[in-house]
């Protein structure tokens, strides 16, 4: 299998996945049941950390795309961070992943998660 | 230099075909980037037409050829599906559901990344021509 992933917890209600291979036709039924087993938890935000990803294809958009599709349905977001320049390629031309859950790297994937905290924070007092 | 394979259309059989045409194009001294590219070019070709091209569930061959020079590389592949030309397909809204599960993407993705394309039904066959600059 050329997909490796691994699953990191920080933040309360937050998973990191991250990633290491190709995002294809081959990887993306894998990339899927690990999506599944942590959407099993109780998470509200999945980072899908792809500095490792050197390759990915519709199939692979389409795992990510539904993972978004799912977090979403419950409230929750599905974020992308570090995508290499050939990953943001295709995403720039297929725009099936939300740009706005496309961080460039961890400092700024960090900043709108401790945003997102506050927001939170202040709503509970 | 022209070399070719033959894969079934099952979605198995497409890594070893991949890892085929990565090794045969990195070893003409293609870049790397245009290697990745080429590799995703193969991948949506193929698996559009191992997933949606057969109307019926026996097994059937598939062609894939390579041919590296001047300055290009072409891929055609070679199928007895029923006929279909990927490059005729609409630029579709990729939210749409029915385009995502018809495989609209990787045809998108397809069109985008190559320099010129062709298709042509040849008796029983869809031959698509698919050319990329490699310089």
């Amino acid at each position: 299998m050329s997909l490796k992933i691994q699953l990191r917890e920080g933040r309360p209600l937050t998973q990191t996945l991250a990633l290491v291979g190709r995002l294809d036709t081959e990887t993306a039924p894998s990339l899927d049941a690990e999506v599944e087993r942590v959407l099993a938890t109780q998470v509200k935000v999945i980072v899908f950390d792809l500095s490792g990803v050197n390759y990915i294809s519709s199939a692979g958009l389409g795992a990510l795309f539904r993972a978004q599709k799912a977090m979403k349905a419950r409230s929750g977001e599905a974020l992308l961070v570090n995508p290499q320049p050939q990953v943001q390629k295709v995403f720039d031309i297929v725009k099936a992943v939300d740009v706005k859950a496309v961080f460039r790297d961890l400092a700024e994937l960090d900043e709108y998660l401790d945003e997102m905290q506050r927001r939170v924070t202040r709503g509970s007092q | 230099m022209t070399e070719t394979r033959t894969l079934g259309n099952s979605l198995a059989e497409l890594p070893p075909i991949l890892g085929w045409l990565e090794a045969v194009l990195r070893g003409a001294g293609v870049a790397a980037a245009i290697v990745g590219e080429l590799r995703l070019i193969a991948e949506e070709g193929l698996s559009n037409v191992i997933r949606h091209g057969y109307a019926d569930s026996t097994r059937h061959s598939i062609e894939v050829t390579l041919k590296i020079g001047g300055g290009e590389v072409l891929l055609v592949l070679r199928d007895d599906g029923q006929p279909f030309n990927p490059l005729a397909a609409p630029a579709q809204d990729p939210h749409n559901p029915i385009v995502e599960r018809a495989g609209g993407w990787g045809i998108h993705l397809l069109q985008s990344l190559v320099d010129r394309a062709d298709y042509r039904r040849e008796g029983n066959a869809n031959v698509l021509y698919l050319i990329k600059r490699s310089e």
